[in-house]
């Protein structure tokens, strides 16, 4: 019997130059929701689709229940379902007609097919518009269409690349209420984001990737103290000040200051009361001019500076260029 | 086995699509021909100062009101030439596009011919003007409508009392707007095909829409050969709407229903060859912009030298080559022969659908590799 559910193993993707996925070792356990987070380009999706086998590892192996999918394409496919960012219905079908085409892609007996797509429009609560064309659905409703789609075959995998970005508030919280409902009765899902909120509130556990590799593994709790116990502090100051501050702050209260432009931010360990308004009332005393200060709860940012001393955004953009011209070459 | 089903569930799609969009596909598929056909026809009816020799062996006053009379019209511009042997030479040097001989008996005694017309038929719509001002001159002022015809090149012996008038080359109704109206077929087909599939295909993969089908346990090659199969029952389509068309705006097929079916077989063909070449550009880029181009300088210059505007007898020697590898050129072919002259030689026929079935089946062949090979 094979110990983990879904395992990879030195998993390597090279595109050219760029090692876009570097030696990633996961193991995910049957019945967990396991969330891979990082910003856009750092190898998340390109995983993914070497888990859907839309890619070829540069080297590595990817195994399902003890199964090397690269020798059973075909049986890994039935065994996973997919739900991307931008999914993806066919605008010019009726959901109705959505479903049958994916049913028939499937291969499920044509027996079944009517019945498992009126099952489906059930589950998506969207039997009134069955034969109404996907393209005039909001956003929720497309995303609830969707999701039923992916789940077609009734796979035990649910794989999600960034399943709720761009969803208003509402329609994100129905959508982890659905995929809740999903795992209790017994799916595995594995999805990628780019919020700590979202795979707080619903993953089991949680790795972090950055540049190809993980860089951190756990449960979301164990994550976030990385990035501190506490809260996190936040100073804005003008630019020529930035460096008088983080060596004040190392030397005065002992705290590690990052300085991101003219960000600064530092995890602060004990109760924030006191030191926050001594903190304050130092800086005054310094003449140093203060434009914003602040804590927060510790964000996937935070954790981010914190392991590699960028944040996210600022990486994310640059990345997302350089991966796109690596696509348009392929 | 389950590629062929697999390709019949994308062909369904395809087709889903398609009847999704029915009004704007009628609506692109009917719009060139109606611009052409309507619009360029016109093109064929400003013929003046055509070239004609005129051999005047009867030397008497009808005959000379006779030429006065064809010289008084602006269709017409006529060099006396004093024998035939020379007129006709003239006429193979292309210097002259008709030959008018009075024979000595002119006017002649009803039931009997005395005027003998050479032509080449290389300008169908200017022999659809010329020969009917001859014949109704002629009728005038020699009292008789009997004028013999014959196409230069397939001159024959003349037989001086044939009462009948020959029956131009080009058919039942020789003018440019069928010759056109054939042509059009061939360029809907082309145009439709070679724009439709790729930038379908693209702005799927743009959408992510062949992701989703690739996750899926499929044969790759059926998302392709679905689109292809679309394609060829689309392709039906145009060419119903084109005849439809082209009938009601006065257009005719000579061959009949018969020659429909014909125009289907080379059409079907024609528009699996022009997805399929569609689907290698489009699996090749990336950009919708580059797509355009590209195909634009695949589709019009397959269009030109194909003949589907002017004779391809009527090309330079260079074009007339070239379009011997265009298979385009063998789709007009039969089209031609089915619209304009109402039958359709065996031999034609065999070598236009041989020449594009393996077109089809190797464009097709090719474009499966070059699919598979591109990672989405």
């Amino acid at each position: 019997m094979p110990e983990h559910y879904i395992k990879i193993s030195k998993l390597v993707k090279r595109f050219g130059d760029l090692v876009a996925v570097n030696d990633v070792d996961l193991a995910i356990e049957k019945g967990e929701i396991f969330g891979l987070l990082g910003p856009n380009g750092a190898g998340k999706t390109t995983i993914i689709n070497m888990l859907l086998t839309l890619l070829t590892p540069t080297s590595g192996k990817i195994f399902i229940n003890g199964m090397d999918i690269s020798k059973n394409q075909e049986k890994a496919k039935q065994m996973m379902g997919l739900m991307t960012q931008e999914t993806v219905v066919e605008a010019d079908l009726t959901a109705r007609q959505n479903l049958d085409l994916f049913a028939h892609l499937y291969h499920i007996p044509e027996s079944q097919i009517s019945n498992r797509v009126k099952e489906a429009l059930d589950e998506a609560e969207l039997q009134k518009f069955a034969d109404v064309k996907a393209g005039t659905f909001s956003g929720g409703m497309q995303r609830r269409l969707g999701l039923v789609r992916a789940m077609i075959q009734e796979p035990p995998i649910l794989v999600l690349d960034e399943p709720t970005t761009g969803l208003d508030v509402q329609n994100r919280n129905t959508m982890w209420g659905r995929l809740r409902n999903l795992n209790k009765e017994g799916t595995t899902i594995l999805l990628t984001t780019q919020y700590l909120e979202e795979a707080d509130e619903l993953c089991d556990r949680l790795a972090i990737i950055d540049h190809g590799k993980i860089i951190a593994l756990g449960t979301p709790s164990e994550i976030k103290r990385i990035a501190g116990s506490g809260k996190v502090l936040e100073i804005i100051v003008k630019p020529d000040d930035v460096s008088h501050v983080v060596s004040f702050l190392k030397s005065k209260f002992n705290l590690i200051a990052n300085a991101k432009g003219d960000r600064i931010t530092a995890a602060l360990d004990k109760s924030i009361g006191t030191e926050f308004t001594k903190i304050s009332a130092a800086l005054d005393r310094e003449h140093v001019e203060v434009l914003s200060i602040g804590a927060h709860l510790p964000t996937l940012d935070d954790v981010f500076m914190k392991l590699t001393g960028t944040g996210l955004r600022d990486t994310s953009g640059e990345m997302q260029g350089g991966r796109a011209n690596i696509r348009w070459r392929r | 086995m389950s590629l062929l089903k697999d390709s019949i569930t994308l062909y369904n799609r395809e087709m889903m699509i398609f009847r999704a969009n029915i009004r704007s596909n009628f609506m692109r598929t009917a719009i060139f021909p109606i611009v052409l056909l309507v619009f360029f026809s016109f093109l064929g009816a400003s013929i003046s100062n055509i070239p004609v020799a005129i051999v005047n062996y009867a030397n008497n006053m009808q005959s000379v009101q006779f030429i006065n009379s064809l010289t008084s019209q602006s269709l017409m511009e006529i060099y006396a030439v004093t024998n035939s042997n020379q007129a006709l030479q003239l006429l193979s040097n292309g210097q002259v596009d008709f030959v008018i001989e009075i024979l000595p008996d002119f006017p002649a005694a009803p039931g009997t011919s005395s005027v003998q017309v050479y032509y080449n038929n290389v300008q169908l719509s200017v022999t659809s003007a010329i020969l009917p001002a001859i014949q109704s001159d002629a009728a005038k002022f020699s009292g008789t409508s009997s004028v013999l015809m014959e196409p230069f090149a397939q001159l024959s012996s003349v037989n001086g009392n044939a009462a009948s008038v020959a029956t131009p080359v080009t058919g039942a109704n020789g003018n440019y707007e069928d010759f056109l109206f054939s042509g059009v077929i061939g360029m809907i087909l082309v145009f439709s095909a070679l724009f439709g599939a790729g930038l379908s295909i693209m702005t799927d993969r743009q959408a992510g829409n062949i992701k989703s089908f690739l996750i899926t346990p499929i044969n790759k090659s059926a998302i392709l050969l679905g689109r292809v199969g679309s394609s060829a029952v689309q392709a039906i389509f145009s060419i119903f709407i084109v005849i439809a068309i082209g009938l009601l705006l006065g257009n005719t097929i000579a061959m009949g229903i018969v020659g429909v079916f014909w125009i289907v077989v080379l059409g079907v063909l024609l528009a699996i060859s022009m997805t399929s070449i569609s689907l290698i550009i489009a699996s090749r880029l990336k950009n919708l912009q580059a797509f355009q181009i590209f195909g634009q300088a695949t589709a019009l210059p397959l269009w030109f030298i194909s003949g589907g505007l002017f004779p391809v007898t009527s090309f330079p020697q260079i074009l007339q080559i070239i379009s011997v590898f265009d298979p385009l050129t063998y789709a007009i072919n039969g089209f031609r022969y089915v619209v304009l002259e109402g039958i359709y030689p065996l031999g034609s026929l065999i070598t236009d659908i041989t020449v594009l079935a393996v077109f089809a089946a190797v464009t097709t062949f090719i474009s499966v590799k070059v699919f598979k090979s591109t990672i989405d």
